[in-house]
């Protein structure tokens, strides 16, 4: 009886200690209509929307309350369903765009008060992917067939056109003399809009749009597919233009001249994609170049099956030096280097994106909806090398992590990296590891990241979040989910997504979550200082604390 | 104002074909002038050569900034030209080599050297070896001729040539023609210069590969050991006049081509091109000028780039040492200006050819060639482009 009660006491404790808190509802508002787009304006800004195709609300941030709201054909009235609508928060202008074959509509809402800004139909085939925002000059880049026009942001006057850069404006940088240099692309899905394409980097002079020079570039200067980030570099820096895309092309700022090019070709082809995926890429398989004082360190995948890490000097593309050949890695994801010795992490975490299919039944009816996915998923074999920074011979090389690994990183100086079931400190230099800590007392399954936070090491596993030291890896605090990947960060505060659309913020101080159970198909979005999660869901929007 | 009305079908077929002429031309010129990139901002004249027709090869100008000694190729002569007033002083024949010859005057101006120049170098991995003359400077009397050497220069007060052949390094009386002295440079290669003070002598050598299999810095990367001892090279300074090893620079170059020191004997440039098996596949004719400051034996890590198609580029310093100029191509030929000190480039010149520039007579410049010489004033320059010259105001 008594072993039977203690039984049962254990139990119930048991239960209760994972019993979690929810995330406290700061209110919940239902709009008077679907929500087909969303979005979430900074605390500081104290406003968002939610839209339908027919209809938009904006409600202010800290009430739920709605600020205005108003049919699109009350605002433009050539506008009664949307085709797409795309905020700029900089400029506070929402573009909204109605597509009929060769007749499409572009109107400029202001956002704080619904007032038509401007509408046209001289614009065609205009989408998010070809409308750049300018916020120097709080204008937009049009990039259409023929030409490339500038426009201001709040009246669609056009401030000049040109028709020598094809394709659209991408990654620029805009220099304080009043000059930006910019690379084009060709999105996804645009390629039969811009025929006759061709890799261009120019330097425009921004008041009257004549290009002062323009150069050619190598590779395909491509957007991730969910994030939108651009998957390469650009930088001026002591005159000279560095493009990091498959290694580094550069340019000389003032005249235009190709100086040199560190460039390889590759295409990672190391992860299969998702079922019903409708798009998919693998980024960040490869290091980015690395830039210590004039050396710059480029890891040059010549192919599948040979890699080398190359030394060159910055400012000519001098080749100085070529490692020995790194051995069966498919990726190599990170590359840094600390004092002497460059670290190669060769396989490990590797960022996967990917727009999916899913679909629920519910009463026998079917629903279909995307799901914008942002994961990792672990490349083999695995190792770690290092390599002396003066004539590139091998330094060391750990058989260690040949099982697995997730990332390595570096703290003040030092070496963590974790194996996926292990947590390790190495000493770069000599390759020795100074500590090895199982992470199975934490509780989260498998590693699946770790990163720094506050001199400390955070590690994602994956079922939740676990905080170790730096000084012996001790486990300091550790917070057991259900089965999911990081959604998103701000601070201290982790937000953790499931499959299903649940969602947990963490806090990485305790380790301590709060929790939400949201509906399939909802959208959720952590407030800019990390306070609040808003969560769109058919018709509802909820402001949740995630402390 | 009514147009003629034409009832001869011959003529209209001629006026057919005249405006066909025409929009074939005018759409081509579109095009062309389209796809130009054009420069902004250049001031630049371009004139002849008292109706010279040939396609200019190389030119440098004369110690005393007076004349302009221009080379051409298909083996037509050479010209001596008064930049200033723009007059031919004299036409020689000599450097009859069908891609022409790189020009280099001695440095007192009483000498030129003529070293032979091809149009494409079918073995760009192996020792250059080529013809070289030495010409008075006044008469264009041929002093001496060299058939198959790797390098040859002048020495600094006009007594001596001194050549590049083999492993041997010798001395020429230019007065006798005569040999008067040798040593032997163990696995030289393409590459001699001596110093304007007449102290140095350097010469480019493979490198030692028993040296650097027993050097603890470089055994430990078998990969790297491998380029170095097959592709990479070195320069090792000797004394001019006792022959004596001054110090080898520490510091691998690709093939080195050429070898040229500043005017004050405190820089030594050295241009090299990799071996073809270490070009990069996105820029596989990229060679570069890298700077030795030879007072203190050090390799700087100043290294000009240049992307060169056929031959080897022209680079010179100015008269004042600020600016250095080096040819290279990008889609077009073009010549870039540096500031000596930073390494920051300053200005660049596409001698692109444009079509609506064109004169009657004018050759193009496609060919990836291109010398120039920078004038007293170091604000400007002379550029070869075709069978012209241009005057590139590159300062305003």
């Amino acid at each position: 009886m008594k072993k039977q009660m203690f039984t049962l006491i254990a139990t119930t404790s048991l239960l209760f200690s994972y019993a979690q808190e929810e995330m406290p509802l700061v209110w919940e508002q239902k709009m008077e209509h679907k929500i087909e787009y969303n979005g979430t304006g900074t605390e500081e800004r104290g406003y968002s929307y939610a839209a339908s195709a027919k209809e938009i609300t904006f409600f202010d941030n800290n009430t739920g309350q709605t600020k205005w709201t108003a049919a699109f054909k009350e605002i433009v009235p050539k506008l009664s369903k949307i085709d797409e609508l795309i905020p700029f928060w900089e400029s506070n202008i929402l573009f909204l765009f109605d597509r009929k074959m060769g007749k499409d509509q572009m109107a400029c809402v202001d956002m704080e008060s619904g007032k038509l800004l401007w509408s046209t139909d001289k614009y065609q085939d205009v989408s998010d992917d070809n409308l750049v925002y300018i916020p120097e000059d709080d204008a937009f880049a049009i990039s259409l067939k023929t030409m490339l026009v500038y426009i201001k942001a709040r009246t669609g006057e056009e401030k000049w056109s040109t028709s020598k850069f094809k394709g659209v404006v991408g990654k620029y940088v805009y220099m304080s003399d009043g000059y930006m240099v910019a690379v084009n692309f060709v999105p996804g899905g645009l390629g039969a809009l811009f025929t006759g394409f061709k890799n261009q980097i120019a330097k425009f002079n921004m008041s009257n749009g004549d290009i002062v020079w323009e150069n050619t570039y190598i590779g395909r200067a491509e957007r991730k597919i969910v994030s939108r980030d651009f998957i390469y570099d650009l930088d001026v820096e002591n005159n000279k233009v560095f493009l990091r895309l498959n290694g580094i092309q550069v340019y000389d700022y003032n005249t235009g001249a190709n100086l040199y090019s560190a460039a390889f070709d590759f295409t990672p082809d190391i992860i299969g994609k998702p079922i019903n995926a409708k798009k998919f890429g693998v980024y960040g398989a490869v290091a980015d170049p690395v830039v210590i004082d004039q050396d710059l360190y480029v890891l040059d995948m010549m192919n599948k099956r040979t890699q080398y890490i190359k030394k060159y000097d910055l400012n000519s593309g001098k080749l100085l030096w070529t490692s020995p050949e790194i051995k069966e890695a498919k990726a190599i994801p990170h590359m840094m280097v600390e004092g002497d010795k460059i670290i190669l992490q060769i396989g490990g975490a590797v960022e996967c994106q990917a727009v999916i299919k899913k679909e629920y039944t519910v009463n026998n009816v079917t629903y279909y909806y995307w799901v914008y996915k942002i994961y990792y998923k672990n490349v083999k074999p695995c190792g770690v090398q290092a390599f002396n920074t003066k004539d590139g011979s091998l330094a060391w090389d750990s058989e260690r992590f040949r099982k697995g690994i997730t990332n390595g990183i570096m703290i003040d100086n030092q070496y963590y990296i974790c194996s996926g079931t292990a947590l390790y400190k190495m000493d770069a230099n000599t390759g020795n590891e100074m500590y090895e800590v199982p992470i199975s007392n934490a509780g989260v399954g498998n590693a699946t990241l770790i990163f720094p936070y506050q001199n400390k090491i955070a590690m994602f596993g994956e079922k939740g979040v676990a905080i170790y030291n730096t000084e012996k890896g001790e486990l300091m605090c550790s917070g057991k989910y259900k089965t999911s990947d990081v959604a998103d960060m701000f601070d201290n505060i982790v937000i953790m997504e499931t499959d299903n659309d649940d969602i947990a913020a963490f806090d990485l101080n305790t380790c301590k979550y709060l929790q939400f159970n949201a509906k399939k198909g909802a959208i959720s979005d952590l407030s800019t200082d990390g306070q609040y999660v808003y969560v769109y869901e058919n018709k509802v929007v909820s402001k949740l604390k995630t402390k | 104002m009514s147009s003629p009305v034409i009832t001869d079908p011959i003529k209209t077929l001629h006026l057919l074909k005249k405006s066909f002429v025409l929009i074939i031309f005018f759409g081509f010129t579109l095009i062309t002038y389209h796809g130009v990139s054009q420069q902004i901002d250049v001031e630049y004249e371009k004139f002849q050569v008292d109706g010279i027709q040939n396609h200019f090869s190389w030119i440098d100008l004369s110690p005393d900034n007076q004349t302009l000694a221009i080379s051409s190729t298909q083996s037509y002569p050479l010209y001596l030209f008064d930049w200033q007033k723009r007059e031919l002083i004299n036409t020689f024949e000599a450097g009859d080599w069908f891609a022409g010859p790189r020009i280099k005057y001695s440095l007192s101006g009483k000498l030129l050297l003529l070293q032979q120049l091809y149009y494409l170098d079918f073995a760009p991995n192996k020792d250059r070896e080529v013809n070289f003359e030495i010409l008075d400077a006044q008469t264009g009397k041929k002093i001496i001729t060299f058939q198959n050497y790797h390098d040859a220069v002048i020495s600094p007060d006009d007594k001596y040539a001194i050549t590049l052949s083999g492993n041997e390094v010798s001395f020429w009386n230019l007065n006798t023609q005569e040999k008067e002295g040798s040593f032997e440079v163990p696995e030289a290669t393409n590459a001699i210069a001596i110093s304007p003070d007449g102290k140095y002598l350097a010469i480019s050598h493979k490198t030692d590969a028993r040296e650097l299999k027993s050097d603890p810095r470089y055994k430990n990367n078998k990969k790297n050991l491998d380029i170095l001892i097959d592709y990479k090279q070195q320069i090792t300074l000797f004394d001019a006049k006792t022959f004596e090893k001054l110090f080898t620079v520490d510091e691998f170059y690709d093939i080195v081509y050429r070898l040229i020191f500043s005017k004050d004997s405190q820089y030594l440039f050295c241009h090299s091109v990799p071996n073809t098996k270490l070009q990069k596949k996105s820029n596989p004719k990229e060679g570069y000028v890298s700077v030795i400051d030879v007072a203190n034996k050090n390799p700087l890590r100043m290294i000009f780039p240049t992307i060169t198609y056929y031959f080897e580029p022209d680079f010179k310093l100015s008269s004042d040492m600020k600016l250095f100029a080096i040819s290279s191509f990008n889609k077009y030929t073009e010549v870039h200006i540096y500031d000596f000190e930073t390494g920051q480039m300053l200005y660049r010149f596409q001698v692109s050819f444009r079509i609506i520039d064109k004169e009657k007579g004018e050759r193009l410049s496609l060919d990836a060639r291109v010398s120039f010489a920078f004038l007293p004033d170091n604000k400007s320059m002379i550029i070869t482009s075709g069978n012209r010259l241009v005057l590139w105001k590159f300062e305003k």
